[in-house]
């Protein structure tokens, strides 16, 4: 595996080499695709009482709307769906690699993609909810001289949400690596096949595929719906 | 020379973030433990805010961790 690029193996060029396609755009397509085809076959052939799979959808859009409106405030629901996708996009790609792949989550350009969106979403939905001039006023109390503080303080949340992200499950993805190489060279004392590689590796699989993910996507969605919260509510009394 | 010097300085930022991550996380959890033990009925509340809270203490750590990687790539 090669770590000396923040990135993704590239697997298709064309033309020059200057338009390419990395692994992450392929497994992110195919996640996509999957949870898509999940959800819609969760969500069809509804009834009135609920039964077998419509149980456990029920289960999980619940769940998703009652953490939106805990932490984003009561009526602001809308967000809900927003946030539901972005937690099973993004924990689903962390949790690739239980798979054996790259996950998608462990390349730089992913999770600032999921971190500029929930920039680009706290800022229209505050500049929807109280003008530009309304959001400007805003970001110039208590004092004005304030107002390059509070945008270096809105520029600095993409930033730190995707390098945090980033930064886990690479971070995961490089102790799990490190550990099959060492298992590869203990085992060459006993025999020529790699056997150790096979059994040993499932805790560390455990912790860095499955509990580490559901960790950091919880702690994304989170940060997002605060800062969320805190643009649109805060506001609110203000004007 | 500089190789020497990358060495040791990647060295020192992951000792130094180990450090106070080290500090930050014991006193979290000595204080969610004492929270715990005087009101045991929160103690769901008390265990969800402090793993949300250690994994953004280990943020700190883990952009360390990036800038080590992105400096052992210049030994």
């Amino acid at each position: 595996m090669n770590f000396d690029e923040l990135g993704a193996r590239i697997i298709v060029t064309f033309g020059d080499g200057k338009v390419f396609l990395t692994e992450s755009f392929l497994f992110g397509v195919i996640v996509a695709v999957v949870i898509a085809v999940f959800g819609i076959w969760l969500g069809s052939n509804l009834k009135t009482v609920p039964k077998g799979k419509q149980i456990f959808s029920e289960l999980i859009v619940g769940w998703i709307y009652k953490f939106t409106k805990e932490n984003v405030g009561t009526g602001n629901e809308g967000y809900a769906p927003y946030i539901g996708t972005v937690f099973a996009f993004c924990m689903c790609g962390s949790m690739l690699g239980l798979f054996g792949f790259r996950p998608i989550t462990a390349d730089v350009n992913v999770t600032f993609a999921l971190s500029i969106l929930t920039f680009l979403l706290i800022q229209f939905s505050e500049v929807k909810k109280f003008g530009l001039f309304g959001k400007i006023k805003h970001m110039c109390e208590p004092y004005p001289f304030m107002l390059p503080l509070k945008i270096l303080e809105d520029l600095t949340l993409p930033i730190s949400l995707g390098f945090r992200l980033f930064g886990n499950i690479l971070g995961g993805l490089i102790v799990i690596d490190l550990w099959l190489n060492f298992m590869t060279y203990l085992s060459t004392y006993f025999s020529t096949v790699p056997f150790l590689r096979a059994v040993l590796v499932l805790p560390l699989n455990g912790f860095f595929d499955i509990f580490e993910p559901i960790i950091q996507t919880f702690i994304f969605t989170l940060l997002t719906m605060i800062f969320l919260g805190i643009g649109i509510n805060v506001s609110k009394q203000d004007s | 020379m500089n190789v020497l010097a990358i060495a040791i300085a990647i060295g020192i930022c992951m000792g130094l973030v180990g450090f106070g991550i080290a500090m930050g996380q014991g006193k979290s959890l000595s204080n969610a433990v004492e929270g715990i033990s005087k009101q045991p009925e929160a103690a769901a509340d008390i265990r969800t805010t402090l793993i949300v809270g250690m994994a953004i203490m280990e943020t700190m750590g883990v952009l360390t961790f990036v800038i080590a990687i992105i400096l052992s790539g210049k030994l």
